[in-house]
Parts: structure tokens; sequence; C-alpha cells
């Protein structure tokens, strides 16, 4: 609800003004991609004006030409013997790898927690304990266990992935519906087939949205797993760069990363639409 | 010929509490498999219970629901359930729910398709296959939840309200509908309705629930719809003296009944 005035316009804005600006009405308002490259050229903007009139050190930040500059030498020379695909290539094999088990081991122990008493029982104690832990207080005890190779790094990623994997799995299992069920239990379908052809379709939405969080998690986990006795990949190029105060590589680095997991994002929002089309309709 | 029955069925729902006083108290009723018994009464008074009860989504406190003499232990392919606002797969397209219950029984992609496929013609949707669940109108939703229903090939259709949510002109056209689909499957039918012109439309054989606790109060036997399949259309049954004089009567019953409970 909106208080208006005669002659003034309201004070807040009502239900349509919200819907207009999604359903295209008469006086359309600025698509919000065209504010949101605006506020983008403004900040590159002020980032050229800040490094070109030597207000920062180029130490701490160099222009958005050098850092250009520097994603180009990344790209075709590379950095610590590595291109950047190489390390991109070495960064998404790790998170890709760490998915594949989380998705493994989370969904099936996120269908166990949602469906069944005793699983709920006897894995709701060991997801509440690893949920919390920063992924960097395990990571020593993971390379103790594991070794510095591949395996400790994809271990620990997918430590990390585990809890929202197996949570929204659990919460998307509770959301089935009753109706659901019992249609298909009074059609004859044992408890193994309303699994199968119930509870894991309803359940598919949110366990989607828990991969897109897990790979949130996996991104910002990634950085710190490849500290330790990497040769390559994102965060370690990153982190090799900063050493060395190659200031403009770390940029580039930081952006590749955000451009890859934008990148992630509108993958996963095309997947949606293509595996669970019903979620956002009805 | 088949036979789903209720005898002396009592059904208390356990809370936390333990000691509610009963939903169901001694429900006697026993529904031929060429019978179409409609169960009317006021909201809460256990309609849907007894619907779960017969189709075994819960099991009676006391008392026994057999099929054929057999006790009933669970749900099961020969009483499949129409539900209210129709629960639909929205995963699956329209053809692809209707043989939903064949794939449960094993049956090979290409068989259970043929077969969905007649059904689907049979509640006049051959064009609607292949369409999603939210493209297709509340009537129609309801078409296929009861061709997916007849697809489990059951003894007993168990309907809850299956037209509760429809609009007026679509809901009288339903109900010609349901009456030709009973007649053409072989299927008992128990059905649940708030509406007294529905139940007289539509059933051989009416029973009254009244409420706290749910019990049957009223049977009243009918031939309206057995008139509509002989070739009387809906629209003179409703307007002839002898239905109106019924739903006026059965009206007056339910409110006699009412008054009862509040005296
Ligand atoms: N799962 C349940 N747990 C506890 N009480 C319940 C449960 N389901 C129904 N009841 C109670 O049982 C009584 C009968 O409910 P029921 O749903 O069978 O009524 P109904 O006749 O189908 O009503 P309506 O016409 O509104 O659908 C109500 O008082 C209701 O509160
Ligand atoms: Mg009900």
């Amino acid at each position: 609800m909106s208080i208006s005035v005669e002659g003034l316009p309201p004070i807040m804005p009502t239900v349509q003004d919200i819907d207009r600006q999604s359903e295209g009405d008469t006086s359309r308002p600025l698509p919000l991609v065209w504010i949101s490259l605006a506020t983008i050229t403004a900040l590159l903007f002020l980032w050229s004006l800040a490094s070109s009139y030597g207000f920062v050190s180029p130490l701490f930040l160099p222009s958005p030409v050098a850092v250009y500059q520097a994603l180009e030498s990344l790209a075709v020379t590379g950095f610590v013997d590595a291109t950047l695909a190489q390390h991109v290539g070495a960064s998404l094999l790790r998170i890709f790898g760490a998915l594949a088990v989380a998705l493994v081991v989370g969904v099936p122990a996120g269908l166990a927690i949602g469906a069944s008493r005793l699983g709920k029982g006897i894995l709701d104690p060991i997801v509440e304990f690893l949920r919390p832990l920063p992924p960097l207080a395990y990571l020593p005890l993971v390379i103790i266990w594991l070794g510095i190779g591949e395996a400790s790094k994809i271990a620990v990623i997918a430590l990390a992935m585990l809890p929202p994997v197996i949570l929204s799995t659990a919460t998307g299992v509770r959301s089935a519906s009753a109706d659901h069920v019992n249609a298909a239990r009074s059609f004859g379908a044992s408890r193994l087939q309303v699994l199968r052809h119930v509870i894991v379709p309803s359940a598919l939405p949110s366990i989607l949205t828990g991969t897109r969080i897990a790979l949130g998690a996996g991104w910002s986990t990634l950085v710190a797993a490849e500290l330790v006795a990497a040769t390559r990949g994102l965060g370690f190029m990153i982190q090799s760069a900063a050493q060395f105060l190659v200031t403009d590589v770390v940029i580039a680095g930081i952006i590749v990363i955000a451009a890859v997991a934008f990148l992630f994002e509108l993958a996963a929002r095309l997947i949606e639409r293509w595996l669970v089309p019903w979620s956002t309709r009805r | 010929m088949s036979v789903l029955s209720l005898e002396n069925a009592t059904l208390r729902y356990t809370g936390v509490d333990g000691g509610h006083p009963p939903v169901l108290a001694s429900v006697d009723l026993s529904i031929d498999q060429d019978e179409f018994v409609v169960v009317i009464g006021r909201s809460g008074s256990g309609k849907t219970s007894l619907l779960n009860l017969a189709a075994g989504f819960v099991k009676p406190s006391s008392g026994r629901v057999r099929l054929d003499g057999a006790p009933v232990t669970g749900p099961g392919a020969e009483r499949a359930v129409v539900f209210q606002d129709d629960a639909l797969y929205p995963w699956l397209t329209a053809l692809d729910n209707v043989a939903f219950p064949l794939r449960l029984r094993g049956f090979s992609r290409a068989d259970r398709l043929v077969r969905a496929r007649t059904l689907l013609d049979q509640v006049g949707l051959s064009d609607a296959a292949e369409r999603h669940v939210w493209e297709l109108s509340g009537g129609m939703r309801q078409r296929v939840g009861i061709a997916r229903a007849l697809a489990s090939s059951p003894k007993f259709l168990l309907m809850d309200e299956p037209l509760g949510a429809l609009d007026a002109l679509t809901r009288s056209r339903m109900q010609g509908f349901l009456l030709d689909v009973w007649q053409a499957n072989g299927v008992g039918a128990l059905l649940i309705t708030h509406s007294i012109e529905e139940a007289l439309l539509l059933a051989t054989r009416i029973i009254v629930l009244a409420p706290k606790p749910g019990r049957i109060t009223s049977e009243i036997f009918t031939t309206f719809g057995r008139d509509h399949l002989a070739g009387t259309p809906l629209s003179e049954i409703r307007s002839s003296p002898a239905f109106r004089r019924l739903q006026d009567e059965l009206t007056a019953l339910i409110h006699a009944e009412e008054e009862g409970i509040a005296a």
C-alpha cells in the first residue's frame, strides 16, 4: 500500500510499480543491466584516475592498462612456469573434482538425512561439526593424512562444499509434497520407487541451489588449498605474484577468478532452467 | 466384483498429548465395484480422514479396512486416489504423468506410452499430451489426474473433492465426465464433495457424515447419475422437480443434524 496525497507522488512504491519493471509497462524504467554497467564504468574511471594522477603508488594499485597488459602477457607467456590457461585449467580441475566428490557423497547423505530418522540421527552431528569449521583449520590435518599432492587439495575443497550440498538436499527432500508422495503410494510405489521417482525430483531444485552455494564455498577454499605445495592454479599464481609484489598479476588473477565464477553462475542458471523448469513456474 | 469396506472403523490422530477424541467413530461402509458412493458433510467432519483410511494412507485405531475380505495394510494400486489439488508431477509432461503408474509396474516405455495415450484420448486431452503441467488449466489437470489414476487399473477410484477448485461451468461439465469415466472403466467410485447438488447428480448412494466424532448419519440412494448415462441431459435433471425436491430434503436433513449437534 502507498500513502499518496492528491497531486503528490506516492511516498512508497506500490506493488504495481515493482511489477512494472519486470513486465515492461509503458513507462519502462532503465534496465538493471545498464545501471550495473554504469557502475562498472564509473569504478574503472575512478581507478584509472587514481593511478594516472599518482594518488596511489602503482605498487599498490597499478593502472587498468597495466593490469590489461599483465593479463595479455599472462595469456601468452604465462607466470611462474605456466600460462594463464594452465593456471585456470589446474584450478578448474580441482573445483570440478571436488564438486564431483561433494555431490557423490553429499546428495545421498542429504537424502538419508531428509528421508530417514536413522540417517538424520547418524549424519546430523557430523554435518553440524563440519559446517562451522573454516577450511584452513582442517587443511593441515588433511595434508598429514593425504600428503601434499592433488588429493589433499581436492579433499579440502570438497569438505568445504559438502555441508551446503548435504543441507540443501535434505531441505529439498523435506519440501516434497505429501500429496505427491501419497499419489505414488496409491499407484503401488515401493519406498525405493517413491524415493527415486518423487523425492529426488522434488529435491532437485534445492540440490541445484546447494550446488551453486557449494561452488562459491569452493572458490574461497581454492585459494587456501593452493597455498600449499602447488605449482599451478589461480590461487597459487596470485600468491606467488604477491610474494614478488607483482601487483598487476595479483589484480589480473582476481579479475580472472571473478570472471570464471560469474560464468559459473550464468551456466548454473541455464542448467536450472533446463533441468528444473517447473521450479520457476507454478 | 470387488468390495471395499470399512468395518467399525475408528480413527484417532495421536498427537503429542495422546488422548485426542476420535475423528471417525465406528464407521461402517461397504462399497461395491459398481457403485458411485458420494460422501458429503461439512468441513472438519472427517471426509478426508475416511478417504485416507480407504486409501490406506492411515490405519484405523480400531476396526478394519478390507478389500474383498482381506485386510488392507497400506496404499495399493487397486485403490487409486485423485487429489483435490491434482498432485500431478510438474517434472513430467501430461503424458508421462499418466504413464507414471505403469512405469512403477515396470512396463516398457513404448508400452506405457501407448496405454497412456489411449487414456488421454478417453479424457479428451490427446492434444495436450506433451504439455507441461503448468501449461494446463485446472479442469485439464484434474482430467490428467483421473487418467493417471485409471492407468493403475484400479478397482476403486477414491476422489477427494476433485472438482472443488474448478469454476462452476467447468465443474458441471466435469460432473458429466466423471459419470462417463465411472461407467466406461467399471470402477467403484468414492467421491467427497461439499456440494449437495453434485452429490445428487453423481451418486448411486450418498453418505452423510456428521462431525465430532465423524460418523455416518444417513444413507440415500439416488438414480440421477444413471438417468444421465441413459441419455437425460444433466441440465434437464438439475431442473426436474424430483431433483429439486430431493435437493431440498437433503439440505434440510443436513441442517437438522447440525441443529441436533448444537442442541
Ligand atoms: N493429520 C492430522 N492430525 C491431527 N488431526 C487431524 C489430521 N488430519 C485431520 N485432522 C482433524 O480431523 C478432523 C477431520 O479432518 P478431515 O480433514 O478428515 O475433515 P474434512 O471433512 O475432510 O474437512 P474438509 O471438508 O475441510 O476437507 C478435523 O478436526 C481435523 O482437524
Ligand atoms: Mg477434506
